[in-house]
């Protein structure tokens, strides 16, 4: 149970750190989906929350950029040196956005 | 050196990005940007598709009385009534009424009131819903908005990988090959594919992610409130009568211009507290969005005016209005229509440059490749032909189904899936070049065939339609015929595939 447990783990992380072209082009397209959607939703929730205008503002406002923001993720997945590079910042950007958020929350 | 390496690499990954993104996805877009081009003219064709109404130029007020009667007669006991009332492009007084989570709807005759017997169709409406959501709700939201964002990445990796591109425009240095009619259309409509395609983006994601809805409302119709664009007032549970909505009608158009009344919505009808709606039209505006005014439906007492809109809220339906193109008449129609047609001859000519650049170079590799590439031509044509095919299908359709069909609107968007599924078989059947060519003629004879098959069905085939003044039905029948032409000359270009 525990030994297979760790070789899963050993079969995971060989993947992730791997650097042969088709498992980079994966990843890529995981960061671009996925990370994109988490830097998009991450993004809109810590602008609904921080700013202080009437709600109806809010809601319009930062309808106009979750597009951009995305496009802007999705482009860094295949553009970003390596895949990893690209995962590694789409989440530093999502626990940025998540931090401002939280933070925001607590003062509302 | 570190730095060139570095921007090679970086072209290396846009180019592939372009390249299989521009192709998965261009089998997609170039379905959204078709339909999306004929739902510009979505009243038109709901038009043609209903021969048997040819209504003459109406009051408003007569039209309102007409459907306050009608709808006091069949839907006394609804929640809400929607009344549509005739325009220069659509003739028909459209009501519907809903119950519960129930809406019904009726085609009436504007002077009469009486409900029209034409045939049923879901008319250009099919297309709108097609472009929007591919006519599967919110997983077809997503699907469209995952092509939105990847025709973004297309159009950014595209100039990346090609910089040159504006100077060889600009010269004229146009060579006749399909990577050079994919960059010039390419950069010909980049304005106008960018901002077609981010306030289309917009408009879905607000649907699909409405993070900050979630966020800071309970509930979408507590925004809808609040932004003015619902009536949060609750019936009283007391009947009253309500007063005939065309007196009304004049006190909503001496704040908004005589004539300028398209919808007119009321709440609770036959209740104490009802409330009786007034939507200006936006066709001279580019916003999509209505002011309006409200009146208590039993005293006609002013609720209130609603024209000041929040200016995010503004911004956000402006941009929908430049989406939606009903802000500049004729003109602006026509050249949203032309743009979009350019912008669907840049997809395909891109789609098609990726078999033609590999196919000299496929016949030497391995089966399994060649299988792969066969797959891909097969879908490029029953992506570009054929959902060509299936439209002007979906049109003769329209004619040919008995009129008195039942779940008649079905059977016409099923007639667009059957076609366009055959058009796949077609395409996997025949050899590529012969799918091609057999496919675009198919187009173009059915095409062509479009006013003859409507002269001979109905009483407004194009002649008689232009001899009454008639242009909504003319023009579509002379779009046609311009297309078909236009699409066999193309066909006639296809070589000949060698016998083998």
């Amino acid at each position: 149970m525990n030994s297979s447990l760790i070789k899963s783990y050993v079969w995971l992380n060989n993947i992730l750190k791997s650097q042969t072209q088709p498992v980079q082009t994966i990843l890529r397209i995981f960061a671009a989906v996925l990370g994109g959607y988490v830097v998009t939703y991450s993004a809109l929730a810590a602008l609904a929350l921080l700013l202080p205008w009437p709600r109806v503002s809010v809601v319009f406002f930062s309808a106009l950029f979750p597009g951009i923001i995305w496009l802007g993720a999705l482009l860094w997945a295949f553009a970003a040196p390596t895949a990893q590079r690209a995962w590694r910042d789409l989440f530093g950007v999502t626990a940025f956005f998540s931090i401002l958020a939280l933070v925001a929350s607590r003062m509302h | 050196m570190i730095k060139t390496s570095i921007n090679k690499t970086l072209l290396r990954s846009m180019s592939e990005l372009h390249t299989w993104g521009g192709l998965i996805f261009g089998w997609l877009l170039f379905a959204i940007f078709l339909t999306g081009t004929l739902a510009v003219f979505q009243a038109e064709l709901t038009h043609w598709m209903k021969p048997e109404f040819r209504a003459s130029q109406v009051l408003p007020g007569q039209a309102l009385a007409a459907a306050d009667k009608k709808l006091r007669q069949i839907a006394s006991h609804a929640d809400t009534w929607t009344i549509h009332l005739p325009q220069k492009n659509s003739p028909i007084l459209d009501v519907s009424w809903k119950k519960g989570k129930i809406t019904l709807e009726r085609h009436l005759d504007p002077l009469k009131g009486a409900v029209l017997k034409e045939r049923q169709t879901e008319g250009g409406r099919f297309f709108t819903d097609f472009h929007s959501e591919l006519h599967s709700g919110k997983a077809g939201l997503w699907l469209v908005s995952a092509a939105s964002l990847v025709m973004l990445a297309a159009l950014v990796s595209g100039i990346l990988i090609r910089k040159r591109v504006f100077k060889d425009f600009f010269l004229l240095r146009w060579k006749r090959t399909w990577l050079d009619a994919h960059i010039m259309t390419g950069v010909f409509t980049l304005p106008f594919v960018l901002l077609i395609t981010y306030t289309g983006l917009v408009l879905t994601l607000m649907e699909v992610m409405p993070v900050s809805t979630h966020l800071l409302y309970e509930n979408k119709a507590k925004l809808w409130t609040e932004v003015g664009l619902l009536s949060d007032q609750k019936p009283a549970n007391v009947p009253a009568a309500l007063l005939p909505l065309e007196q009304l009608l004049p006190l909503a158009e001496d704040l908004f211009g005589k004539g300028k009344i398209i919808f007119v919505l009321v709440k609770s009808p036959g209740d104490q507290q009802a409330v009786v709606t007034f939507i200006r039209n936006t066709d001279d505006r580019i916003a999509a969005v209505g002011d309006r005014v409200s009146f208590n439906g039993v005293t006609g007492e002013l609720l209130g005016i609603h024209s000041k809109w929040d200016p995010y809220v503004y911004s956000v339906r402006f941009l929908a209005g430049l989406h939606v193109a009903r802000f500049g008449g004729y003109t602006v129609a026509w050249l949203y229509f032309l743009a979009g047609l350019i912008g669907c001859i840049m997809i395909a000519a891109g789609l098609v440059f990726f078999t033609v650049k590999r196919r000299s170079r496929y016949s030497k590799s391995s089966e399994a490749v060649q299988y792969v590439y066969r797959i891909i031509e097969a879908l490029n044509t029953a992506a570009i032909t054929g959902i060509m095919i299936a439209c002007i299908a979906y049109l003769w359709a329209n004619r040919l189904l008995p009129i008195s069909m039942k779940e008649r609107s079905d059977a016409e968007i099923t007639v667009f899936f059957g076609v366009w599924l055959m058009t796949l078989v077609h395409a996997f059947w025949r050899s590529p070049l012969r799918a091609w060519k057999e496919q675009l003629a198919m187009t173009a004879g059915l095409c062509i065939g479009l006013p003859i098959i409507n002269g001979l069905t109905t009483k407004i085939g194009l002649l008689p339609a232009i001899a009454q003044g008639d242009w909504m039905t003319a023009s579509v029948d002379l779009t046609a015929l311009v297309l078909g032409v236009l699409l066999a000359a193309a066909a006639w270009r296809i070589p000949a595939p060698k016998l083998t």
